[in-house]
């Protein structure tokens, strides 16, 4: 029996012995980029390891590591690295097993990314472990949490523009710190196009980049954020930009416009040409399409999130730029440095230089004294105070100003001898006075508190109003000099509109863990509309008609209160799941809303990306739209008692392919459907009662959206596609039938591109074509005459359309160039724009009409009608000169 | 005027602000559109049909109204042919030529279809009925107010007058109310005042009162669904009268009750008249009714009252 026992405990030690040397040997192996079940394959293939394992245990981790003269052991070891996998023999077998999972302790790192020179806060900015592949992102605010298990850690900081930062500790505590990203001199590392945000997203959205503003060709040297928008597919607008922005089918009144958090109800100056955003002010632009947060509501189509500049915490600098159009000064820096800094901004039109002469002369010409003026004018400005590392507050302002003025008067006399040979005397009086103006201000006081490492919040408290002030004056004088008679009709109007919006809303994000972020918080608004308040008074001599229309003053509330999970599956799959809750009080009417948003994003191959989404939006006020300008003179009107909220529901699917880094391709699909609009009826009267003349009905939008970008290199740029079907219903529009909505366009492409020869010199085009939008043109007239019913003498023309919409504007296209040339120095920095609007003029038509006149034909007077088309923006070169002082 | 007044800023901001230009454009560059048959008919029980056809014309064409008198005008009820109407040319080269029924007389609540075919044009054909007629159970004129306009040269009456009627709740129901002043002109001859001729006004209303499911009619009346209320309509209108010349006679009020067909054509044109082209603005579309053509067949019912204002 001893001598038994004495020979198992040599065979099992003989068996260790053995196994020991298995683990023992040295090698010699090579592993070249290949994945850690492919490695342990090639020690088994190769040098003929004995290993058993299943291929579920082994994580997907690339191997590029050679070894020489290592004993297996080590060389295992190395491979599996701090993976949850153990290994041991049995007999000549290396078992590979799964190690019980032991809570290990786990340190947040968070803090705030800054630009190095400026102090301005990095938003969207990547954060990633290269130790455990963990990773997370700046908020709206630059601010970021990570958590990571003890012990090494390379921390990499990536952002556009910017060259990356590598951190490298032991992490053995929580660690709270602000980093500083400085910005690429290299020209490789120059991002110059508009790209998206980073894989994982399941937004449809484009993060637009200021400084690309001022690459791509400009209207009169104006750089535009929301003529960059209108490049992006889905996104449509009017010719030359005059109709506002359509998104994916929507109007022009459902998107929303932010200016740090706080809607602005009108964002165009120039009817549309030029937006109100002064380019030197914005610090980021994101446009989302689909896929909506749960943060975002109160419009269906579209969210264009603009944050504007912090102010320069290090040093003073400042910026003046002159175009045709318009002149610009920005200054911007430390108050208290690091602690407290401003930034201030700027702009003032120069149309009056040229409009006003040139009116004045035109009109003398025609025999009148007048003139025209239209001029415009922006100021941004902000101030930030940094109470301690927790606490901080911002207080920013908008005031945007327009003003069009057009009046005239002439005199005249006339004299004749009547059938008695008296000389009879006329003198005739004709003026008139024409005004529009508009201003916008938006304001907000904001204060940011970091409740602890994982806790982010934001309060604000915000203001928003948009009025527009109407008036029109205009007499036609006749005075007989013989009697005294006179014979005067006149008329006047005035008319005003506003609204006002104030709230109140509080964000937080919470990094629950590196796989759960929450976002999360509420928000109350009262706002109170004004649509239109209107004195009329028209007549003759002495017997006038005064009109005041009874427009009722609204005042509505909304309340908000929102939640939005990010959660990361594992295997590069993600699920976005959020829920908007809104509630609306209007005259003594509630409506509730919940907005349910869900996304999913996955990665089907290393270099493609599949995600989906689903939205439900609300929205509580919407936009009248009294002519087809997108004018400032669009009624913003609440939801009431008898007007229900507008919904839609979209649907998205995509898929991003990413075939090498300078190359990314994006296709996606969606379909929305829009019910509850509301719009003027068909023929209605703008200046009575709104309320009274409105209709209801739905839509529906369906397209698919290719995108192909170039993203680095000396050229980038991308092409844009868009196939796009949209339609409407309303009750009293078309007779209740369905037909084309006007930005119904089929086809839509865009092409930019940018050149970066050297790093002063850059030139850029872009080049749009897309189907002419629908619209009704009279095919046929002929005249009413009905037997027996009354008639009046002249008769009546009826002009015969055909369907509602069914006809098709030529294609739009258009082509624009443009160059810069930046030198200086250190302290100064200038920068020449040159470029042409148009380069072959090509003259889209605004819209079509028919004109009226009298002919003389078959002996008779006859009324002859004509078409017209009327055509906007021709060639037009542009020059713009910036400077900017550092 | 005053509804132009956005059209007017309209046009002016963007003139303003930027170089504009407008172009004749060329009637090549617009789809050739064949003429085709214009029809219309407004046909009311108890009333013979009478049908206009015409050629239409293109855009830009001042030949004038081409009335056609050799068109075949079939009459049907359910798909069985009741008449052909004859063509009446009237000796008043005013008024066009028109087709007659003879024999048929339209019913309340049957459908009738009218096809047209001319020489070289496309065959067009239409489907309307005559709704029931609604009465008239009160017509009155609850006050009137005089107001000297132009120095005294004119007397302003203003109206408020009632209107009720038994409207069926169970349908959607279309009205025209045409009310229409009688004025005579007076001279006077010792005490006593001789009525020398006697007119009849249509009075128009301003369809800067238009509001959803009321317009004004163009050639006067107000086009309107359903009574709004169980209350009777009131309806505020003004005449203008030389006190010197002219007394207020009678005012008529005739309730016309609609195929949907006659007020939508009626609503939109007049809709489209009083909106005048505005090219910044969609324009109304007129809804018309007849396959392959222009133009509108619509039946409606009518019933009377009138009222004598005393002096």
């Amino acid at each position: 029996m001893r001598r038994l026992f004495l020979l198992a405990l040599l065979l099992v030690a003989v068996q260790l012995l053995s196994a020991q040397r298995v683990l023992d040997i040295r090698m010699d192996v090579q592993f070249k980029d290949v994945s850690l079940i492919e490695a342990l394959n090639q020690l088994i293939e190769e040098r003929h390891v004995s290993l058993s394992f299943s291929d579920d245990l082994i994580p997907d981790r690339k191997i590029n590591r050679s070894f020489k003269d290592v004993r297996l052991g080590v060389i295992l070891d190395a491979l599996i690295g701090n993976a949850p996998v153990g290994f041991r023999l049995r007999g000549d077998v290396i078992v590979l097993y799964k190690k019980e999972q032991v809570v290990a302790p786990v340190f947040t790192i968070s803090g705030f990314l800054e630009d190095a020179n400026s102090g301005e806060r990095l938003i969207g900015a990547s954060i990633q472990d290269l130790v455990s592949g963990q990773g997370t992102a700046t908020n709206d605010y630059g601010f970021f949490s990570l958590q990571l298990p003890p012990g090494k850690t390379d921390l990499r900081f990536t952002y556009l523009g910017y060259e990356p930062r590598l951190l490298s500790f032991n992490l053995d505590k929580d660690v709270q710190f602000t980093l500083s990203l400085q910005a690429s001199l290299t020209l490789q590392e120059i991002v110059v196009i508009a790209q998206d945000t980073v894989i994982g997203n399941t937004q449809s959205n484009h993060l637009l980049d200021p400084e690309q503003l001022k690459d791509i060709p400009r209207l009169a040297g104006e750089a535009d954020v929301v003529r960059m928008v209108y490049l992006m597919p889905g996104v449509q607008t009017g010719t030359d930009g005059v109709e506002g922005m359509h998104v994916r089918g929507g109007s022009a009144g459902q998107n929303l416009v932010l200016i740090d958090g706080v809607p602005v109800y009108y964002v165009a100056h120039a009817a549309g040409v030029f937006s109100i955003f002064n380019a030197d002010a914005i610090r980021s632009a994101n446009l989302i399409k689909g896929g909506f947060p749960a943060r975002y509501g109160g419009r269906l189509s579209s969210v264009l999130d603009i944050r504007t500049k912090e102010g320069n915490s290090k040093k003073l600098v400042g910026s003046a730029e002159a175009g045709l159009i318009s002149g610009r000064l920005s200054l911007e820096g430390p108050l208290i440095k690091d602690r407290s800094s401003f930034f201030l901004a700027g702009r003032w039109s120069f149309l009056n230089w040229y409009v006003v002469p040139y009116s004045r002369k035109n009109k003398l010409e025609m025999g009148e004294k007048g003139g025209v003026s239209y001029q415009f004018s922006d100021l941004n400005a902000k101030f930030n105070y940094s109470l301690n590392d927790k606490n901080k507050l911002y207080l920013s302002y908008y005031r945007g100003q327009d003003g069009f003025m057009n009046g005239g008067r002439s005199t005249d006399t006339l004299a004749f001898f009547n059938s008695s040979n008296d000389l009879i005397h006329f003198k005739m009086f004709n003026g008139y006075y024409e005004n529009l103006s508009w201003n916008n201000q938006v304001g907000v006081l904001r204060w940011n508190h970091i409740h602890n490492d994982r806790l982010f919040s934001n309060f604000s408290a915000t203001y928003s109003e948009l009025m527009v002030h109407t008036q029109y004056q205009s007499v036609d004088s006749i005075i007989s000099l013989n009697t005294g008679q006179f014979l005067s009709p006149f008329i006047a109007a005035d008319y005003l509109s506003s609204i006002k919006d104030f709230g109140l809303r509080a964000d937080f994000d919470y990094y629950a863990s590196n796989r759960h972020k929450m976002n999360f918080g509420w928000s109350a608004n009262h706002r109170v509309f004004n649509p239109g308040a209107l004195l009329l008074d028209n007549g003759q001599n002495d017997a006038i008609i005064h009109r005041q229309p009874q427009h009722v003053r609204v005042e509505s509330q909304e309340f908000v209160g929102y939640v939005d999970n990010e959660v990361k599956l594992g295997s590069g799959w993600q699920f976005n799941g959020g829920l908007h809750l809104s509630l609306n009080r209007v005259e003594g009417k509630q409506y509730f809303s919940a907005q349910p948003r869900l996304g999913i994003y996955g990665k089907l191959h290393p270099k493609l990306g599949f995600k989906t989404s689903l939205s439900r939006m609300s929205q509580f006020l919407h936009l009248l739209s009294n002519s087809n300008l997108g004018l400032p003179t669009d009624l913003w009107v609440p939801s009431t008692g008898d007007i229900r909220p507008e919904n839609s529901w979209q649907t998205t699917v995509g898929l991003d392919y990413f075939p090498h880094p300078k190359w990314e391709v994006n296709l996606e699909g969606y379909y929305k459907t829009m019910n509850h609009l509301v719009t003027f009826t068909e023929g209605a009267n703008y200046l009575a009662d709104w309320r009274n003349n409105v209709t209801t009905g739905s839509g529906t939008s369906r397209g698919i959206e290719l995108m192909v970008r170039r993203k680095r290199d000396r050229l980038t740029g991308w092409l844009a596609y868009t196939l796009s079907f949209t339609d409407r219903e309303f009750e009293r529009i078309n007779f209740g039938e369905k037909y084309p909505f006007k930005y119904d366009r089929r086809h839509d492409l865009k092409l930019v591109m940018t050149y970066r020869l050297n790093d002063k010199i850059d030139f850029a085009a872009n080049w749009v074509i897309s189907s002419g939008f629908a619209f009704s043109l009279p095919e046929s007239t002929y005249k009413l005459n009905v037997p027996g019913e009354y008639s009046p003498p002249e008769g009546v023309i009826v002009p015969s359309f055909g369907q509602k919409n069914d006809d098709r504007m030529p294609s739009y296209h258009r082509l624009d160039i443009g160059g810069n040339y930046t030198f200086g120095n250190d302290r100064l920095q200038h920068r020449l724009h040159l470029g042409v609007y148009n380069v072959y003029n090509r003259r889209n038509p605004l819209y079509y009409s028919y004109r009226t006149d009298y002919v003389y034909a078959a002996y008779q007077l006859r009324q002859r009608q004509r078409y017209v088309q009327v055509k906007l923006l021709p060639i037009l070169p542009s020059i713009s000169y910036s400077i900017r002082f550092l | 005027m005053v509804r132009h007044i956005f059209t007017i800023l309209s046009s002016l901001l963007l003139l303003g602000i930027a170089y504009s230009c407008e172009e004749p454009l060329d009637l090549e560059e617009l789809p050739q559109l064949e003429p085709k048959l214009v029809v219309i008919s407004n046909f009311a029980e108890g009333r013979a049909i009478i049908v206009t056809v015409a050629k239409s014309r293109l855009i830009g064409n001042v030949d004038p109204e081409e009335y056609l008198t050799n068109a075949e005008v079939d009459l049907y009820w359910n798909n069985t042919f009741l008449e052909r109407l004859e063509v009446v040319i009237p000796k008043d080269p005013n008024y066009p030529p028109y087709y007659k029924s003879w024999e048929n007389k339209p019913v309340a609540g049957l459908e009738y279809t009218i096809k047209v075919s001319v020489d070289g044009f496309k065959p067009v054909m239409a489907k309307s009925s005559v709704p029931p007629s609604v009465k008239i159970t009160d017509f009155d004129l609850a006050n009137v107010v005089t107001e000297p306009v132009q120095g005294g040269a004119y007397n302003r009456k203003h109206f408020s007058a009632i209107v009720d009627f038994d409207d069926p709740s169970t349908t959607k129901n279309y009205y025209h109310l045409n009310i229409t002043q009688q004025i005579n002109n007076y001279v006077l001859e010792g005490r006593d005042t001789l009525i020398t001729k006697s007119m009849l006004q249509p009075v128009l209303f301003d369809p800067l009162d238009n509001e959803n499911g009321i317009s004004a009619h163009l050639n006067g009346g107000l086009l309107f669904e359903d009574k709004p209320g169980k209350q009777a309509l009131g309806i505020s209108f003004s005449v203008d009268i030389d006190p010197r010349s002219q007394l207020l006679g009678k005012t008529y009020v005739e309730l016309r009750t609609l195929s949907r067909e006659y007020y939508l054509y009626y609503t939109s044109l007049s809709r489209s008249e009083g909106s005048n082209p505005n090219p910044l603005n969609d324009p109304v579309i007129v809804f018309e009714n007849i396959e392959n053509g222009y133009g509108i067949f619509a039946g409606y019912s009518n019933s009377l009252d009138s009222v004598q204002f005393v002096q």
